[in-house]
């Protein structure tokens, strides 16, 4: 996958390993599985936050993001999504209402936020 | 504990799972809350920053399972930070304190011991002490985020019992300047308005605050104001560092650390030469003062005028034009309503109070206060800065209600409210927290309680306060959740029940009490601290047969922990020591606080108005039951605060001084120091949330793109920062953050090489003896290229 594979070129780079001697030196990781639309990352590949690699692999969405009000706020993107071994590709429903709770009884019930909200600029659909 | 870190990993991505897809089902059934999930909401406040966000913990089985917010709360309105909805997952890590730990010596291995013979060990390590030297041999050092109840029964022990003041609290290290500075131009701690003023502003001058990062969910309001009304709101923001709070700042003023009380007289300057003041604001409610003087509008117009925009400019390091210091001024000025704002960037300063009073000085010339919209609102770092320790005697110079220790008759009060002798409490002698540590460093201090803090990691200059932690003829007491640096110099740790496994209040920035009732249970031996102190001071009192220390629980024994006792102690604290006084909290009882979805804004004398949800300003007639009991005369304002016989606000005439240590040529940068977003204070919580731990792992130092170019620095190099006073070696970010000259490092990392406080200095104001964490002088060089970091948790 070639975003995938990108990403993890980029958390390596980002981690500052590819040049490090003492990281060639330093045991081998055991790599964690993480969900099934994100590249397996080393514990230390996971030492980097979100939107430093997406900021290379996805930029339209990481800038989307950065641009909106959650990224203003420093809503961060675990927030929503969840972290490497709870992450959810499409948050739920319920991960909006931590926040907004008063919009989960205001908005529509049978729908999801995102029919209503475009995924990470948060502006209302037309 | 069986349970492993990794378990711990696993079992909270479980649980945060589980919330996402159904544990918070109620959000999206029409049916009420609860009904099929097992889930009982409890509401309470966030244990973080001193926004006061109020939330609801829910609980399954009797374990936490998730946070939210509470929407019609009025701090928040249900927004949450990432810490705010995540501080749930560290109540169950398997490094939680569990059960008292004890060694004879500091070098020696803990055991496990029992509570009896903690509370026996602590009490005697004590008694011991108070034998050998009085009241002088003995110290408590608390914290912000002790509860109320906590603090108060702390201090009341202190003093009245073992006749010390050596009572203190981490708050002398973030808020002491401000506490000065309302003192000083206001005569009375605390802000006059709060945060419902934000959403009327038109313009936020945020000086020496990254208030998106520190506090994240208040910036959100101020964002919210600021992108509903793009023209006619004005921000500015004013730091020697761009942060992710200048993102929506339509003015930006970056200047040579140490230089901004040139700036604030430079904008004093400009609204008195183009008459922007309000004449008849200043004519009725402010007198000028320069030392022990009392001048005039003229005297303090001939002081300004070397603060010419030009001469400020150049000063402040001719980053910014004259013109901008005009136009700042002018937006300040001119608004419908301006609210100020600030934090560490203006109290960790030596020049802390009189920059707290060259902003006050700003909103009484301009009469931008008292109305809705303008304050000059000085954000809190901790949840209960000032609701325990600053209202409640948490620090050496203070009695509960603001009252001063060297005043006899408010220490006589106190003593007959206590029902011990006259003369019980000493008349002073207390140590503030920096003499509190060269005390334990010179062997005067024999035994220390240090509570809910982690002075190891938190003092400035930590190199040279470490041998007093290491003496083997002190003893150290810490109650505490989980093992910090300062655990690993005690004598005894206490593990203590966290937020939610005990019942309390914490006042937040706005003079706002909350409560937060006990939901679940504290982990394996683990106590509130109310009653560890409780029968510790029975303890104590045995020892020293002395009946007056007894005396001082007597009311409280035999009462539950979890919520009787706790609440016995509110009742003490607000119905005999606030009655009357400018924080009169006795309307804010446990009952009324209970029944709001957030809480009470002092004063509130009765519960009728605490009913009302309080004081939103403080002084106005008509808003404020203490400025309608108080009143004097015809006008609106009542100045009543405990500080100025005169009843007027105090234009102060300031220059600019210089910080303690300025840049060399052995030492070329300056050297600030600050938060990120994701963690809180010395990372004893956050750094056990994989979460936050994984977004910010360890600190780093933020280097300009010039400097790093000249000094061949790439982004993720190590870096060594090297100051008089110690050396850290972190990882390099090059970023536009810092000015040119100046470097900037995050102050939560424990590991010994990322340890930031062994390069700061601990240089003191001279009023508020709050130490200027934000100023120094270092050396900043390359010492290799990136190596592989791990995060770092004692």
């Amino acid at each position: 996958m070639k975003t995938g594979i990108r990403m993890k070129i980029v958390a390596i780079l980002a981690a500052g390993l590819l040049f490090s001697g003492l990281a060639l030196a330093a045991p081998a990781e055991k790599a964690v599985k993480t969900a099934p639309s994100h590249p397996e990352l080393s514990a230390q590949e996971m030492l980097v936050d979100c939107a430093e690699c997406h900021k290379e692999a996805t930029p339209q969405v990481e800038k989307e993001w950065y641009d909106s009000q959650h990224g203003l706020a420093m809503v961060k993107c675990y927030q929503c999504h969840g972290g490497f071994e709870n992450f959810a590709l499409t948050p739920p429903r319920d991960a909006c209402a931590a926040c907004h709770a008063d919009q989960m009884t205001k908005c529509p019930q049978d729908k999801t936020c995102w029919q209503c909200h475009v995924p990470h600029t948060f502006a209302a659909k037309p | 504990m069986n349970q492993t870190r990794r378990d711990f990993i696993k079992k909270a991505a479980a649980l945060s799972a589980a919330s996402c897809v159904g544990i918070q089902l109620p959000f999206s059934l029409a049916e009420a809350k609860n009904a099929d999930t097992g889930v009982s909401w409890h509401r309470g406040s966030c244990r973080l920053c001193g926004v006061g966000c109020r939330l609801e913990l829910g609980v399954r089985n009797g374990q936490p399972i998730g946070l939210r917010g509470i929407p019609e709360a009025r701090t928040n309105f249900g927004y949450l930070c990432m810490k705010g909805m995540n501080f749930w997952k560290c109540m169950q890590h398997p490094d939680r304190l569990t059960k008292p730990l004890y060694r004879a010596k500091k070098t020696d291995k803990f055991q496990e011991i029992s509570w009896d013979k903690a509370i026996d060990l602590a009490a005697d390590a004590f008694a011991k002490a108070y034998k050998g030297g009085g009241g002088g041999a003995v110290a408590y050092y608390g914290s912000g985020q002790a509860l109320t109840e906590e603090t108060y029964l702390f201090q009341k022990i202190m003093r009245g019992g073992l006749r010390s003041n050596n009572v203190e609290g981490n708050p002398r290290l973030c808020m002491a300047s401000a506490v000065g500075g309302y003192q000083t131009s206001f005569g009375a701690d605390e802000p006059i308005g709060g945060y419902a003023d934000i959403e009327k502003a038109f313009c936020f001058f945020i000086i020496g605050s990254n208030t998106a990062e520190a506090h994240p969910v208040l910036f959100r309001r101020i964002m919210r104001r600021k992108l509903d009304n793009p023209d006619t709101v004005k921000v500015i923001n004013v730091d020697p560092r761009i942060s992710q709070t200048s993102r929506i700042a339509d003015k930006h003023l970056q200047f040579k650390p140490g230089t901004d009380l040139a700036l604030l007289n430079g904008m004093a300057h400009v609204i008195l030469e183009e008459k922007l003041y309000d004449e008849d604001f200043i004519k009725k409610y402010a007198t000028f003062h320069k030392g022990t003087d009392v001048v005039d509008l003229e005297a303090y117009r001939a002081q300004l005028s070397k603060y010419t925009p030009e001469e400020v400019a150049r000063i402040c390091g001719g980053v910014f034009t004259p013109d901008d210091v005009r136009q700042v001024a002018r937006w300040f000025a001119t608004s419908k309503g301006t609210v100020s704002m600030w934090t560490m960037g203006l109290n960790q300063r030596k020049q802390g109070v009189f920059a707290n009073n060259l902003v006050h000085n700003l909103h009484i010339l301009t009469g931008q206060l008292m109305k809705d919209g303008a304050d000059s609102l000085s954000l809190t770092g901790q949840p209960n800065a000032c609701g325990g320790v600053r209202e409640a005697g948490g620090l050496c110079h203070i009695l509960p209600g603001h009252r001063p220790i060297e005043n006899e008759k408010m220490r006589n009060q106190v003593e007959a409210a206590w029902g011990i002798p006259n003369g019980r409490i000493p008349d002073g002698g207390g140590l503030h927290t920096m003499a509190m540590f060269e005390a334990l460093n010179d062997g005067k201090i024999k035994a220390i309680w240090i509570n809910c803090t982690s002075p190891a990691q938190s003092l400035p200059n930590l190199s040279k306060y470490e041998p007093g932690f290491k003496r083997e003829d002190n003893f150290i007491v810490c109650t505490d959740i989980f093992p910090t640096l300062t655990t690993q110099h005690a004598n005894l740790v206490l593990p203590t029940a966290f937020h939610f496994e005990k019942t309390g209040v914490y006042g937040c920035t706005e003079r706002r009490s909350q409560l937060t009732k006990k939901a679940v249970n504290p982990p394996g031996q683990a106590k509130p601290e109310v009653w560890i102190i409780r029968e510790w001071t029975k303890k104590l009192a045995e020892k020293l047969a002395d009946p007056v220390i007894a005396h001082c629980v007597k009311t409280f024994d035999g009462l539950e922990e979890g919520y009787a006792l706790p609440k016995a102690i509110w009742e003490e604290y607000t119905q005999k020591m606030t009655a009357g006084r400018d924080n009169d909290l006795r309307g804010a009882t446990y009952e009324v606080m209970a029944e709001m979805a957030d809480g009470v804004q002092w004063p509130a004398p009765t519960e009728a108005f605490a009913k009302t949800g309080g004081a939103v300003k403080k002084f106005v007639k008509g808003r404020d039951p203490m400025a309608d009991l108080e009143s004097k005369n015809d006008l609106p304002y009542q100045f009543y605060g405990p500080g100025h016989a005169d009843r007027t606000l105090w234009i102060w005439l300031r220059d600019q001084g210089a910080p303690e240590e300025v840049p060399d040529a052995e030492y070329p940068f300056y050297l600030s120091t600050g938060r990120i977003v994701d963690h809180w204070h010395t990372m004893s919580m956050t750094g056990r949330i994989p979460e936050l731990l994984r977004a910010n792992p360890y600190a780093y130092v933020e280097i300009n793109p010039k400097d790093a170019g000249r000094m061949g620095i790439q982004p993720n190099d190590m870096v060594e920062v090297k100051s008089r006073r110690g050396v850290n070696i972190l990882p390099a970010k090059v970023l536009d953050g810092p000015m040119e000259g100046m470097v900037f490092v995050y102050w939560h990392d424990q590991h010994p090489d990322r340890l930031i406080n062994k390069v700061t200095i601990d240089a003191v104001d001279a009023a508020s003896k709050e130490p200027e964490f934000k100023i120094c002088a270092v050396q900043v060089k390359r010492v290799s290229g990136p190596q592989a970091l791990q995060p770092y948790l004692v």
